[in-house]
């Protein structure tokens, strides 16, 4: 055991809690307040997997979010996760957490097989071999691809659940260390509203890590635990912890995550809860207060086991009470290197310190630290983990170093100066700027309404960071942001990266074994820019989004171009700051509230009948009703023939309804609509094209004059919204000089249409104050009356080629006119319709249905359509202009015609092609709609035919994928009542035009 | 340096100290025949072309930051040809025989893994799409069939084809030959082919103004000085209309943000590409590991490169309904690219009425398969000063007489 007993006063483990684990098939015990990692060190587990390209053995090299290579696979099914950091897991009772490539069956075991080969597999290798055959390249890549990845991916059903919570407030601050609270409670007191968010369970931040530091007369663990027992008294701070931060985006719109259940053993999990919760925070201001993290310093085989960031070490000791080791040696090229040994020396008998700077700093040190100046660690010494370190003393002319000793150590601590965590600041395109003073790259912090403060900005000792927590709140509370960093020097830091290779590998990017030499080689072959030598590399494209390589990696590659870091500059940082579910990402946004679910108010009937449904837009519509078993064949041929013989009913509730109001609303559907609306006489409809820009059909309706200044158009079923906004966008940024108001009424009104020749009579069965002759109630008109004791308006309108009445009426009263329209019509054996039969139907009249028979490529003459386009109104209408282009007016376009197989009862499948002869397969265009006929007692079809229209007549080859060739003929599209005597009940009746 | 096993073997051994340039970085000459501007897939593999084939000696590409890092790097890296109208097809099907022997061609592996790609289809009127879009590709020589859900269940094990969920799946089109590569591979292979052709690769330069007299192209302020060239090529995508606007010429582009995400790297489990516009997502594993997701387009026009976040959360929404399992599966980066959208959906590569001055943009959302060749015909198009006969309808005449082609397509209206 390496845990220190008793347990360190700063500890947050509880050693009165035992909890057992479970840890690669093997039992382990930790406390609580551990995490994976810690617990695990306290057992002396250094290795945590192997390597991806050189199958190296790996450790935890850093304290937290950055680690690079302590990846696990937590649990099974349903709860398992792939590639949590060790670092950041929560030790609960029972937990089972496995390294995938620790496992005995992984593919890792035959990596080491290709050790002969890691000569020729420097970074980029694969791009220049395998090519030849082409073929092999799906073998070499199935061989590639099973040597990538680390754990598996999920496979199972996500037995947990998510959500997301919106918030707003004025300050939101980012991070509860030190700064983060110190500035969150100053804003407190003036009654803004604050939202403090923080990544670990416990606010706080590093001051775990460094407990002994001195604030004043006390020290800052307990300055800081005395402002978190303030923060709980006001009322107008939420603070959020285990709540990561990831994604800053414009506007102050920043997106968090909380993790609610990963922390509790699975039987404690609560499944009313969500696993995590997405906040998503609108904030007045952004204060940023993330910290700092640490870099490494590169040296051949850095990256052994046991060999850490000095800030990982720390964490391990003061905040868990592990020991990670007895032998110590700390490399430092700053300051902090000092005050880790300090540390250790408390606790272990051998301190080295390796500093490669020449002068001593402000640090007093401890007298059991031994302190060795000007020196580097050349390399690291050891099989599965570290066991010794060989140093040199650096020459400052040549930049060589001389070889001078040995040195045992099972603990090497490199603390190689601290990175500001400038991730969020850089989400919004603020680019992080080389800082000399820092020797670090420092936020832009350019956007407005923005800030940072504590180690983010450049100061690290308590005193300093609680002033400047103070002075960044004051400036918030009076509204004077200046954007500044520290101007001192971090730390002392030396500007010192990485020590002159032996030979040996020096690791810069530990997840992609990304080493000192493959950048080399990339800036060799002319992958120069950060971002050539990121993708050429890998570097920095971990889960671990390169926080401990990415500056290491520009330092590499400034000094190999003789550059400045400011010339190189970073990559672009980007979301996630940490990796966060798809779950969590889609929220409650998914299964039945991935989009809403429409129904009509008849619903519940419809399912009462038996009918099966059809995905329209968001609706669900019935699309036939199986009466004794019937298929959809039998069905419609039912549906069809027993509404053409008597009575048929529809629920039409699903079309588009937006009502138009105001005094230009005339004016207004003339410009929407390619016909006049100029005369239409209240209690009249009117049959409506609208057309996009190009002249193209994009949606058609029927229209009614409610009165002169209130009309209520009806769109198809999947083109309502698009239509909707269409209208809004015209009247809103075209033509504000019309006085139009619409609304959206399309669930307001349900719609019963009656269809048949005996909807007339059913008509006067259940409406008694309508006069339904047809001298008093014309095709194309409206009446106001009431139906089945509802209120309704009854329009004469047809989509069948049949009499047929439209029954609107309030939504809530829909059933019921429904149901009761079923009963009443048992007289003349009613029959319920589908979509199927609906398109049936409308196709044996010759009807369109817009976004079928049309795909945004078909004008309205394409469509024969010509006599719904007014030639003469004052102001054009939408698309008229295009019209007369040379290509849209060419008289040899695909258009609409009716086909006719020579096989009667072929029916044509839809989609498919149409040619002019079985040799020619140059495609004239394509079936839209086809159909058996129950009327016709035929097959029937529509499609798009170039030159169509004057082909009439003509034979054509309906051609399909599968080979099938079907001899036909181009008719005219309407096939059934050409002259509308149907339509009309069996008299003529002007048709309106 | 040819790259092959052997060159690998030898320079490992040399332990890779003498490899070359991939491409130089020569200094920018006063004077070039043709300068293409922009320096991502298109605009290289431009340049390669018009080297390779029209034996075109005195290229630049300028490129205002890195090559490859505009949408290049930023795409999902699907490539198909199943395109529904003859003429896209056509162009489409091209660049994927283009695709086939790629890196052969080049003698760089771009990692073209021809591992099939699904549209689709959760309603009937998307399946009659597909129906007519499979018949439309066979009898036009591209490999596509119409595959029901059960056979999808079967090929991908992972997908959910329950009844039970708001889009339930119904089929899709398949193109086996379709599938993804390595796109900065793309990029990086034809700056290396066309500089070994003598091609000059200029990184941070950027083109400021355009010199023009007498409506004909005569030069270019840059960055890094005035160039004289009586032909110029602009492929910049999302940032076209802004070239354009310097030769006061007119394009009917807009500019979105798309985006896109990866997860973290996990084992291979999904080996080929699943597509669907319905749901509004698309998927794929590159052989890293990352599942890679591809959004929409936000609505607003913008050069930013950074999107909406709800339209992030829509897509992962809209993979779950795909692949339920991956709900565990963690997002590691998002992006955003510029992409130049054109009121058809269909790219435009033309001449302009500036003599010499050219235009291959318009790619919107799917420019990536095209890569080869789109710079092969604007290749053509260049050193014959008239349109490869592939790029003929996509000249910028359309948008005034009207023949677009309209690949929206059937938009799945219905009543």
């Amino acid at each position: 055991m390496r845990r220190i007993n008793p347990v360190l006063p700063s500890a947050i483990i509880n050693n009165a809690i035992e909890i057992d684990f479970i840890f690669e098939g093997q039992q382990f015990k930790g406390f609580d307040g551990d995490t994976l990692a810690s617990a695990l060190s306290a057992n002396d587990v250094k290795v945590f997997g192997y390597s991806y390209k050189y199958s190296r053995p790996r450790g935890i090299i850093a304290p937290y979010a950055e680690e690079p290579n302590a990846l696990v696979s937590l649990e099974q099914g349903g709860l398992y996760t792939p590639n949590a950091k060790a670092t950041q897991v929560e030790l609960y009772q029972d937990l089972i957490a496995s390294a995938p490539t620790l496992n005995p069956n992984s593919i890792e075991k035959i990596k080491p097989l290709f050790k002969a080969f890691h000569r020729f597999m420097a970074a980029g290798f694969y791009y220049k071999t395998f090519m030849r055959p082409q073929k092999l390249w799906m073998l070499y890549e199935k061989v590639l691809r099973s040597f990538a990845g680390i754990s598996k991916a999920p496979v199972d059903f996500d037995s947990e659940h998510y959500d997301h919570m919106h918030h707003n407030c004025d300050v939101l601050v980012i991070g509860g260390g030190l700064a983060g609270l110190t500035a969150a409670i100053e804003i407190a007191k003036t009654e803004k509203s604050v939202i403090l968010l923080d990544e670990r369970p416990s606010l706080g931040g590093t001051t775990y890590d460094y407990p002994d530091e001195a604030v004043g007369s006390t020290n800052q663990l307990e300055y800081m635990n005395n402002i978190i027992s303030q923060l709980d008294t006001y009322p107008n701070v939420e603070i959020l912890s285990r709540t990561t931060a990831f994604a800053f985006h414009d506007e102050n719109n920043v997106i968090a995550n909380e993790m609610r259940q990963d922390h509790k053993p699975l039987s404690e999990r609560n499944a009313n809860l969500s696993r995590q919760r997405l906040h998503k925070i609108k904030a007045g201001h952004v204060l940023l207060a993330t910290g700092a993290s640490e870099r490494p310093i590169a040296f051949d085989n850095n990256d052994l086991p046991g060999i850490m960031l000095s800030t990982a070490g720390l964490s391990l000791l003061n905040r868990f009470s592990v020991l990670a080791g007895e032998q110590v040696v700390i490399f430092t090229n700053n300051d902090s290197g000092h005050t880790a040994a300090n540390y250790f020396a408390k606790y272990s008998q051998k301190v080295t310190l390796i500093d490669t700077r020449s002068n001593s700093p402000d640090v007093a040190l401890n007298g059991n630290v031994r302190l060795i100046n000007s020196s580097v660690i050349i390399k690291a010494n050891g099989k599965n983990s570290v066991s010794s370190v060989t140093i040199g003393e650096r020459d400052q002319k040549s930049n060589k170093n001389v070889l001078t000793e040995t040195i045992d150590a099972d603990l090497v601590l490199v603390a190689g100066g601290f990175n500001p965590v400038v991730h969020l600041d850089c989400h919004t395109g603020s680019n992080p700027i080389w800082d000399d003073n820092l020797v670090a790259f420092a936020p832009n912090l350019s956007k407005q309404k923005r800030s940072g403060t504590g180690a983010l900005t450049g100061y690290i000792y308590a005193t300093d960071v609680i002033n400047n927590a103070k002075e960044q709140a004051n400036n918030i509370i009076n509204n004077s942001i200046t954007a500044t960093t520290a101007q001192k020097n971090f730390l002392n830091t030396d500007k010192f990266f990485n020590v002159e290779s032996f030979g040996g590998k020096q690791f810069i990017d530990m997840q992609n074994d990304v080493t000192t030499s493959d950048i080399q080689l990339a800036i060799r072959e002319n992958y120069k820019s950060i971002e050539h030598i990121k993708r050429y590399t890998a570097l920095g494209f971990g889960t671990d989004q390169g926080k401990t390589s990415n500056v290491l990696g520009v330092a590499i590659a400034a000094q190999s171009q003789n550059l400045k870091m400011s010339e190189v500059g970073t990559t672009t940082f980007r979301p996630a700051y940490t990796p966060v579910t798809f779950g969590a990402l889609a929220g409650q946004h998914i299964n039945d509230l991935f989009d809403p679910e429409r129904y009509t108010p008849m619903q519940p009937s419809h399912i009462n009948n038996g009918a099966i449904f059809e995905t329209v837009g968001q609706w669900m519509r019935p699309w036939y009703f199986p009466n004794n078993g019937d298929g959809l064949d039998g069905a419609v041929f039912n549906e069809c023939l027993k509404t053409r013989e008597s009575l048929g009913v529809i629920d039409a509730s699903t079309l588009g309804k937006i009502e138009i109001h105001g005094p230009d609303s005339r004016e207004f559907l003339n410009r929407v609509y390619t016909n006049s609306w100029t005369k239409l006489a209240v209690g009249s409809c009117r049959y409506g094209l609208m057309l996009d820009e190009n002249g193209m059909i994009m949606d058609d309706g029927v229209t009614a004059c409610l009165s002169d200044d209130h009309f209520i158009m009806t769109t198809t079923t999947g083109g309502a919204a698009k239509v909707y906004q269409w209208l809004e966008n015209w009247l809103q940024t075209e033509w504000p000089e019309l006085e139009v108001y619409l609304s959206s009424v399309t669930d307001h009104f349900s719609t019963t249409a009656v269809v048949g020749p005996n909807s007339r009579e059913l008509m006067l069965s259940i409406c008694s104050d309508i006069d339904f002759s047809k001298e008093a109630f014309p095709f194309m008109t409206w009446r106001a009356g009431t139906v089945c004791g509802v209120s309704a308006r009854v329009m004469r309108i047809s989509f069948s080629g049949e009499l047929a009445y439209e029954i609107n009426v309030q939504s809530n009263y829909g059933r019921f006119v429904w149901d009761s329209v079923l009963e009443k019509g048992n007289k003349w054996s009613i029959v319920q319709y589908g979509t199927e039969s609906m398109h049936v139907l409308r196709a044996e009249k010759g009807y369109i249905i817009a976004g079928q028979d049309t795909d945004g490529s078909v004008s309205p003459i394409d469509a024969d359509l010509s006599w719904v386009v007014s030639k003469s109104k004052q102001f054009s209408f939408l698309g008229e202009r295009s019209l007369s282009r040379s290509d849209t007016s060419r008289v040899d376009r695909k258009q609409l015609v009716g086909i006719l197989t020579e096989d009667p009862s072929e029916v044509l499948s839809e989609g498919a092609q149409i040619l002019n002869s079985n040799t020619n397969s140059n495609m004239l265009g394509h079936v839209t709609s086809s159909y058996f006929s129950p009327t016709l007692n035929r097959s029937i079809a529509m499609g798009l035919v170039r030159d169509g229209l004057r082909r009439k007549g003509e034979k054509i080859i309906v051609a399909t994928a599968k080979g099938k060739r079907s001899p036909s003929t181009i008719e005219s599209y309407v096939f059934f009542d050409p002259d509308g005597l149907k339509m009309n009940g069996n008299e003529s009746e002007n048709v309106d035009g | 340096m040819k790259y092959s096993i052997f060159s690998l073997l030898k320079q490992g051994l040399k332990d890779n100290k003498e490899w070359p340039e991939a491409w130089s970085s020569p200094i920018i000459k006063s004077r070039y025949d043709v300068v293409i501007i922009g320096g991502g897939g298109h605009g290289l593999a431009t340049a390669y072309y018009l080297a390779k084939e029209h034996g075109v000696k005195n290229i630049a590409v300028l490129e205002k930051g890195y090559i490859g890092g505009g949408n290049t790097a930023r795409n999902t890296t699907i490539v198909r040809s199943n395109y529904l109208w003859d003429e896209s097809a056509m162009l489409y099907q091209h660049s994927l025989d283009l695709w086939n022997g790629l890196s052969q061609d080049l003698n760089y592996n771009v990692m073209f893994s021809a591992r099939g790609v699904y549209n689709l289809g959760h309603t009937l009127q998307e399946m009659r799409d597909i129906e007519r879009r499979v018949n439309a590709n066979v009898i036009n020589g591209i490999t596509a069939e119409v595959v029901l859900a059960d056979e999808i269940k079967k090929r991908i094990p992972l997908i959910n084809i329950s009844k039970n969920v708001r889009y339930p799946i119904m089929g899709a089109s398949y193109q086996s030959t379709g599938g993804v590569a390595r796109h900065d591979a793309v990029a990086w292979g034809f700056a290396r082919a066309a500089a070994a052709l003598g091609v000059d690769i200029v990184e941070q330069c950027e083109v400021t103004a355009m010199d023009i007299d007498n409506s004909k192209i005569v030069g270019l302020n840059t960055t890094k000085g005035y160039v004289a060239t009586n032909q110029v090529g602009c492929v910049a995508a999302g940032h076209s209309s802004v070239l354009a606007e310097m030769a006061n010429v007119r394009l009917p582009i807009e500019s979105h943000p798309l985006q896109a995400f990866v997860s973290e790297p996990m084992k291979a489990v999904l080996d080929t590409v699943v597509m669907s516009n319905a749901v509004h997502g698309y998927i794929s594993q590159s052989d890293k590991g990352d599942l890679v997701i591809g959004a929409g387009i936000d609505s607003y026009n913008s050069y930013s490169q950074r999107g909406s976040p709800h339209v992030i959360e829509h897509t992962a929404a809209a993979i779950l309904e795909l692949f339920p399992a991956f709900s565990r599966a963690r997002m590691n980066r998002q992006w955003g690219g510029i992409v130049d959208t054109t009121p058809d959906a269909c790219p435009i590569i033309s001449k302009t009425n500036v003599e010499g001055l050219y235009f291959n943009c318009g790619w919107g959302t799917g420019g990536f398969k095209a890569t080869p060749g789109s710079g092969h015909v604007f290749a053509s198009t260049l050193a014959n000063d008239s349109p490869h006969p592939l790029a003929v309808p996509f000249a910028i005449e359309r948008f005034y007489n009207g023949h677009l082609i309209d690949e929206h397509g059937a938009a799945g209206v219905a009543h």
